[in-house]
């Protein structure tokens, strides 16, 4: 292969693999979820303000906090401001 | 500058393969994600609208990348990346001055960025384009 081709391989190789490790494939575009009772409970999406913190939201009647995260797996964490986001209504 | 500016040309060719591809497969990997995105976005209207969209951006994103990729349609993807970074740059100053509301940026191409700083992004690609369409006609080919 020519050298001239050898950049622009070598932008198309680097893209490609960040796009996969960055793609969020399993998130569920219209839910969030919360692990709770322990179990995970999906939640309306919630508009977190990503700050490399945790996304926080505030259950009531038993004003308890959790954690948000973007599918039901506890490796997914959404990202927030480390403030409570929304406070959500569950039963 | 005429040492250079083939080098320069290069890099800036090569840098918007990388963006394109990137943010073009990663719209395709997200899938129904990216439609949610675009279907809930502000000043995007119908689902029509974001039905097309959702299969466009993508699309033209790549195809930007292959015209650059070869050195005989490099000056085509130049102009073609031109024109996608001014679409986006006048569909985020229509958001941030005429929108609804502002979406949260947590599911852009670069989520720590507010979108006045992806617009000063957009439009320093804009410059490195037109430098690019400058270089090429005044040096000729990347190759």
């Amino acid at each position: 292969m020519k050298t001239k081709f050898l950049l622009p391989v070598l932008a198309i190789i680097f893209a490609v693999g960040m796009s996969f490790t960055s793609a969020k494939m399993d998130v569920d575009p219209d839910n969030d979820y919360i692990f709770r009772n322990n179990q995970w409970q999906a939640i309306p999406e919630i508009n977190c303000n990503p700050e490399d913190q945790a996304c926080l939201v505030l259950v009531t009647p038993e004003e308890e906090e959790y954690e948000v995260y973007d599918s039901p797996n506890s490796n997914d964490p959404k990202e927030g401001d480390g403030t409570v986001a929304a406070v959500i209504n569950l039963p | 500058m005429k040492t250079y500016g083939p080098y320069l040309l290069k890099g800036i060719v090569a840098l918007f393969i990388g963006l394109f591809v990137y943010t073009g497969l990663k719209k395709i990997w997200e899938g129904g994600l990216f439609y949610s995105n675009v279907r809930n976005a502000p000043l995007f209207g119908t689902e029509m609208v974001a039905t097309f969209a959702a299969f466009a951006i993508p699309s033209l994103e790549l195809i930007a990348a292959v015209l650059l990729f070869w050195p005989r349609t490099t000056l085509k993807g130049l102009y073609m990346a031109l024109g996608l970074l001014t679409v986006i740059t006048v569909y985020l100053l229509g958001l941030l001055f005429f929108g609804p509301h502002i979406p949260c940026t947590c599911r852009t191409f670069l989520p720590k960025l507010t979108w006045n700083q992806h617009l000063y992004f957009t439009v320093g690609c804009m410059l490195l384009a037109i430098t690019a369409i400058i270089l090429y006609r005044t040096n000729g080919r990347t190759d």
